[in-house]
């Protein structure tokens, strides 16, 4: 090896962690055993070994004229749509895409639940196919095996919106399914956002420049793409760096702070701030005023939409506050120095910041989402709801142990009565969208 | 543990045991290089071990379970990966300043090293995992991924230009987080 190759090995080493846990031969028999019980062939072939290797004979290639180019654009789009769903072992029945691209590149998958007709289910039955976690708060079940990134996830317009690497997802609340799926750019983390009939996607972010995507909500056909000019450097944490409301969208966008009008899908106004980065951004429920967090740290109030500064306040840390939600009480955010417990600053100041909960622990983080009728602060030990208007803690679940491996609940989102939350565990197969009932603490 | 009902254990192989206990956080420290998380990557490592149970009595090298093992990872990595969409689309989201010294400059640094494992194409990922984590010889990696030496010297180039000059990396080569 060369200098630059013993670099990089030191690198893989060193910047590789140690795993959450082990794989025990328990997890392999009890895998094997119940993929002979459903009569499966195993996914993955094993290579075969020299002694019994034999020759297959080789199949001849079909001749794929013109005549089949249509067949093969579907074959294709089958093949991403499946991509996303190969993981959903022994949830087929509600992640089944056999649909068709749409002009906007949406793959949309036209069965939802075979077992269930979700067309006629009302808001808020799932399907019976969801699998309940043991351990989980509130009867909590998976319901689909889409990864969405906690704070990702949104309700509007009757569905479900969050992203998973490389997609913006449209879920049916009703059972669980993914009904669309959009390809955005695969390191932006940010939530989506919903303004009006539109949900709207950070889909690149970049130094270079920003671009916001618009799509029906209800169809996921693009409707607007706006390239939003980035002055300096985008914020590292990526996290809630798109907000909206009232026909508006505002972006972090490096040191500036850009609007949008998703009327005329141009940028309206945009202002440089001197202590940027602009790493995150909020509107109040009401639409009068945006939030701003910047540097290490400032929390800046402007008036909408005069954009005058109303309020401006500092904490001096080693981080960066992110993940901003505003509520009628105040702002809520994380540090990226703390990422277990979720700060409130009453009324949009932090010189009164307070610690809500904690939430979180080895394995998890927290991020907050206000939902329903109150925040949600999820992590890898507790499930919080709290106060929009103060900051109270309404009630903490437990989160506990799954056959010894941590599990993760967070980034809640409330659509049809039930609670809907990122969920993850360090055990196999263990990870997607998972619903709950809400408490009537919390509801 | 449950089973389905009716359904018995398979018999456990010599040596199995302690083969998946001793080497299975080398292995999902691979699967996670490989996959980029730690559910796929145990999903990654299980897959490949309830492949290689069966076999677990006949295997062509005895004394090199693990080389079996890689084998079967990579090759169920490479398609799984055919079988996603792959968008690689390019971002310059990737970590530009870094406080070093501190567990939060470490998490940045392991998304850099994510994020750049995520624009290599699979196989060079593979060589990448194989040869410079895995420690695993030219030859070694050639036979898992089942290709040349000629094709893994040349995957393995190809990766390291492209890490090089991958974002928030460069540092990172040189020694920059402290673990």
């Amino acid at each position: 090896m060369n200098t630059e190759e013993r670099q990089l090995t030191d690198l893989l080493h060193r910047m590789t962690p140690e795993p959450p846990r082990r794989v025990t031969v328990e997890d392999i028999a009890f895998r094997l055993a119940n993929e002979a019980g459903q009569g499966r062939q195993a996914q993955s072939r094993a290579p075969r070994l020299r002694e019994s290797r034999r020759r297959e004979p080789r199949r001849r290639r079909p001749n794929w004229g013109p005549a089949w180019a249509p067949a093969l654009a579907a074959a294709a789009v089958l093949v991403v749509a499946g991509g996303s769903a190969a993981l959903a072992v022994g949830l087929s029945s509600n992640s089944h895409h056999t649909g068709a691209t749409s002009p906007g590149g949406t793959v949309t998958s036209s069965s939802a639940a075979p077992t269930t007709s979700s067309a006629s289910s009302a808001p808020g039955v799932v399907s019976a196919s969801a699998v309940p976690l043991k351990d989980a708060p509130y009867g909590a079940e998976l319901v689909n095996r889409h990864k969405i990134t906690p704070g990702t996830l949104i309700s509007g317009d009757g569905y479900l919106f969050g992203t998973e690497p490389g997609f913006l997802d449209q879920i049916d609340p009703a059972n669980g399914s993914v009904v669309h799926q959009v390809p955005i750019n695969t390191q932006v983390t940010s939530a989506p956002v919903i303004v009006d009939d539109q949900v709207w996607a950070v889909t690149t972010y970049t130094s270079a420049g920003a671009v916001l995507t618009g799509y029906n909500a209800t169809t996921m056909q693009q409707v607007a793409s706006v390239t939003v000019p980035v002055n300096g450097r985008t914020s590292f944490a990526a996290a809630g760096v798109l907000a909206g409301a009232d026909h508006n969208l505002y972006l972090a966008a490096g040191d500036d702070i850009a609007v949008v009008s998703t009327v005329t899908d141009k940028v309206t106004r945009q202002w440089h701030e001197l202590q940027g980065p602009v790493n995150s951004l909020a509107t109040s429920p009401d639409g009068t005023k945006l939030y701003a967090s910047l540097g290490n740290v400032t929390l800046l109030t402007y008036s909408v939409p005069g954009f005058a500064t109303l309020d401006t306040s500092t904490i001096s840390v080693n981080g960066v506050a992110a993940n901003l939600v505003a509520t009628s009480g105040g702002v809520w955010g994380t540090l990226s120095e703390n990422d277990t417990t979720v700060w409130f600053a009453p009324g949009g100041n932090l010189a009164n910041l307070v610690h809500v909960g904690n939430a979180s622990g080895a394995n998890g983080y927290a991020v907050p989402s206000y939902s329903g009728s109150a925040v949600w602060i999820g992590g890898a030990q507790a499930l919080v709801c709290a106060s929009p208007a103060n900051g109270k803690v309404l009630a903490t679940a437990s989160i506990g142990q799954a056959s010894g491996a941590a599990q993760y609940l967070g980034g809640v989102a409330v659509a049809g009565g039930r609670a809907y939350a990122s969920y993850s565990s360090s055990s196999a197969q263990q990870a997607g969208t998972a619903v709950m009932t809400v408490p009537s603490a919390c509801g | 543990m449950d089973t389905l009902p009716g359904v018995t254990r398979p018999a456990e192989p010599d040596g199995f045991r302690d083969f998946v206990e001793a080497r299975s956080p080398a292995l999902l420290r691979s699967g996670w290089l490989l996959t980029g998380d730690w559910p796929s990557a145990e999903d990654l490592v299980q897959t490949a071990l309830a492949a290689a149970w069966p076999r677990w009595s006949s295997l062509e090298r005895p004394d090199a379970p693990e080389l079996y093992v890689r084998k079967i990872m990579v090759n169920t990595f490479l398609r799984w990966r055919q079988r996603r969409w792959n968008g690689e689309i390019a971002t310059g989201r990737l970590p530009e300043t870094q406080a070093y010294g501190d567990v939060f400059a470490q998490v940045d640094a392991r998304q850099a090293l994510l994020a750049a494992l995520d624009r290599l194409p699979a196989r060079q990922r593979a060589v990448v995992v194989l040869r410079y984590f895995a420690d695993q010889t030219e030859a070694q990696t050639a036979a898992a991924m089942g290709c040349s030496v000629g094709a893994v010297k040349s995957h393995g180039a190809k990766a390291l230009a492209r890490l090089r000059d991958a974002p928030g990396l460069a540092e990172l080569l040189t020694g920059g987080v402290a673990s």
